[in-house]
């Protein structure tokens, strides 16, 4: 298990060190100056020499990438070309709305989700599993932004039972985190239903009735936890979507996201904040596998055994 | 059965019969006096699917004594198994439900009792081993934590540590050899005939008065299937413990049974002590079974006997006597009117559904 943690983290560290460098260089031959795009089109040539010198960008550009990389690992992702801010701190401002929306739609979307997917295969075929599988169905198929205006329009506008936009208080964040939330509640949902329906006519759930068990004690104790990989493998990999494809709930909600900073930087040209972006994107995506790789093996001692042994 | 201690390795075998010879007809008084646990009476199960109702148990009858064995025989799907799952109270609602007929336990008609309210009876009062011990166990949990779920289920006083030693001084009694290891080990970490065994201890942890085993050494190596064989027969003579063995290894049921009873399509068509069973076999399909185990002499494949014709289909059930299509006495009235169990005449121990002993025709 030790051997299983330090390995899958070393490769975390390689897959950050590529990302790092794809970025950098793709970012450096994109077209558009962010200097012409700062001074204007009117700047003279010098001018436009004496700031590219100024901000480094007339080093050579392996140059240009050890010093950002170094100056990363201490935790320096250079200033922002446009709003004068370190980075890390416009990063962080904006984090900080993100990460209460995302966190907050994943749980909804998690307990929601495995709960209505349970609920739903001990009821298969009938008319509660139909009802919420329509549901489920409905959720998937319907776009971020269309939930998003129909909540507003429903609760904000209509019955005005909570506010439109904005990020001041707890009720700001209900109708964003149920829009965000609502795509992956319904997938989470119909793979734990898939999984349930699975192991339910599994042999060892007929031992443990046969144990005299309670019939909700036999479901989630014997049943639900053998249905936990399917679930943690999409659960996992949505972890990552929620936290980085907020930005249209952000836009429509008029929240000062991580989303919405990533779209105005790319606009700008503002190479900083986008490479800060973008790495922040790239780390919480390689967490997020890191954790469902070990949550694994926490939760299926088959998988613990060969991966220890591999 | 109590004085066997000699189990052929390959179950089936051709001197497995003598092994009645100790018995005589003095056996049968003996073993009827023996405390009743389980009645059951005109046990019938449907099955409600969307081509119509399949009759899966029609009118089954047999009892259950006290640290006795009784066989279930049949070829498959032949309601073997839906009568074990009847019992406890497990059949797979929907299809299948009890539309008549009598379960009883003590002063309990458990074919009365609902799903629920048979949870209290599963596991303290009948225990059940199933078929196959690489799935039957919960992967992701420890086998001792399965055991001891069980007892704890049961007895919701004792504390943790307390069912743990029960737990753990159920997988001695069943001889799994360092058994501590064996308690923290998750099912994948063990050999089938290991999981077989911590399959009994935890159905017999609360001391059930019922065993049922369905098939419990079809999945398992022959050297394997009669270690575990000796373990339910031990079992039974400790606990004292009725067993309700399935299985369509006669070879098995020679070695074990005290009573057998032979099904065919949903219905009881001969029940007998084993010894009977052997001996005087009066239903042509008892016949037929016992006709077909292998013998160790057969010199070509010819010598292999095979009872002709197929089982039919529930839904597709002849007319009169359901066996009377592969029967080598039928008559005419076989495929018009249905026989129903009769004590034999003489032999009230001794039943069979069959008009050719019915209306002794003679051979």
């Amino acid at each position: 298990m030790r051997d299983f943690l330090i390995r899958r983290a070393l490769q975390a560290v390689a897959v950050m060190l590529c990302i790092s460098a794809i970025t950098f260089f793709v970012l450096n031959v994109v077209p558009g100056d962010p200097v012409r795009i700062m001074l204007g089109d009117l700047a003279s040539e010098e001018a436009l020499e004496t700031v590219r010198h100024r901000m480094g960008l007339d080093q050579p550009v392996f140059v240009q990438y050890f010093n950002w990389l170094t100056n990363m690992l201490r935790g320096d992702f250079g200033d922002s070309y446009f709003q004068r801010a370190p980075v890390i701190q416009l990063l962080g401002r904006s984090l900080a709305v993100t990460a209460r929306l995302a966190g907050f739609a994943y749980l909804f979307a998690l307990i929601s989700g495995v709960t209505i997917g349970v609920v739903a295969a001990v009821n298969h075929g009938n008319a509660i599993d139909r009802i919420l599988m329509s549901i489920a169905v409905l959720g998937i198929s319907a776009p971020a932004f269309w939930v998003a205006l129909l909540l507003q329009i429903v609760f904000a506008l209509n019955l005005h039972w909570l506010p439109l936009s904005g990020t001041k208080t707890a009720a700001h964040f209900v109708l964003p985190v149920i829009a965000l939330g609502t795509r992956y509640f319904a997938s989470i949902s119909r793979v734990t239903r898939t999984a349930m329906l699975e192991v339910l006519s599994q042999d060892f759930m007929r031992t443990a009735e046969a144990k005299g068990l309670r019939k909700w004690a036999v479901i989630l104790r014997h049943g639900l936890r053998n249905a936990l990989i399917p679930i943690i493998t999409i659960a996992g990999t949505q972890l990552g979507d929620i936290f980085t494809g907020s930005i249209l709930v952000e836009t429509i909600f008029s929240m000062n996201g991580v989303g919405s900073l990533m779209v105005n930087s790319i606009n700008q040209r503002d190479l900083p904040l986008i490479e800060g972006g973008v790495m922040y994107i790239a780390l919480i995506c390689v967490v997020v596998y890191l954790i469902v790789d070990v949550l694994y093996a926490v939760v299926d001692p088959r998988i613990r055994l060969s991966g220890g042994e591999a | 059965m109590a004085d066997t201690n000699f189990i052929p390795a390959t179950g089936a075998s051709a001197g497995a019969v003598n092994t009645f010879d100790a018995y005589g007809a003095g056996a049968v008084e003996r073993m009827s006096k023996a405390e009743k646990v389980l009645d059951v009476q005109d046990l019938s199960v449907t099955l409600f699917t969307e081509d119509g109702e399949l009759p899966a148990l029609q009118g089954v009858s047999f009892a259950m004594r006290k640290g006795e064995t009784l066989a279930v025989v049949g070829e498959s799907g032949c309601g073997k198994s839906m009568t074990a799952l009847a019992l406890m109270g497990q059949l797979p609602t929907p299809p299948a439900r009890i539309v008549g007929g009598h379960i009883n336990f003590g002063s309990t008609d458990l074919a009365a009792l609902s799903r629920d309210q048979m949870r209290e009876h599963r596991g303290s009062s009948i225990g059940m081993i199933f078929q196959e011990p690489m799935t039957s166990l919960n992967p992701v949990m420890k086998a001792g934590r399965q055991i001891r779920e069980g007892i704890l289920v049961h007895n919701p006083q004792m504390s943790k540590a307390d069912a743990d030693a029960r737990a753990l001084e159920m997988i001695k009694l069943v001889g799994i050899p360092a058994p501590q290891k064996v308690f923290n080990s998750y099912p994948h970490e063990l050999s089938g005939g290991m999981r077989q065994r911590v399959m009994i201890a935890m159905a017999l942890a609360c001391e059930p008065k019922i065993l049922i085993c369905d098939e419990p050494t079809t999945a398992l190596d022959v050297t394997i299937q009669a270690q575990i064989l000796q373990l339910i027969d031990r079992m039974r003579e400790e606990l004292g413990t009725a067993v309700l063995l399935i299985t369509h290894d006669m070879g098995v049921v020679s070695e074990m049974a005290d009573w057998v009873l032979v099904m065919y399509t949903g219905h009881v068509i001969e029940y007998a002590t084993a010894y009977n069973i052997f001996h005087h076999p009066l239903h042509p399909y008892t016949q037929g079974l016992i006709a077909s185990i292998p013998d160790v002499n057969a010199v070509t494949e010819d010598d292999l006997y095979a009872i002709p014709g197929n089982v039919p289909m529930l839904s597709d059930l002849p007319s009169g006597c359901p066996f009377h299509p592969r029967c080598p006495f039928a008559r005419q009235e076989c495929a018009e009117r249905k026989p129903t169990m009769a004590p034999v005449p003489g032999d009230e121990y001794h039943q069979v559904a069959c008009w050719k002993t019915i209306e002794n025709w003679g051979e």
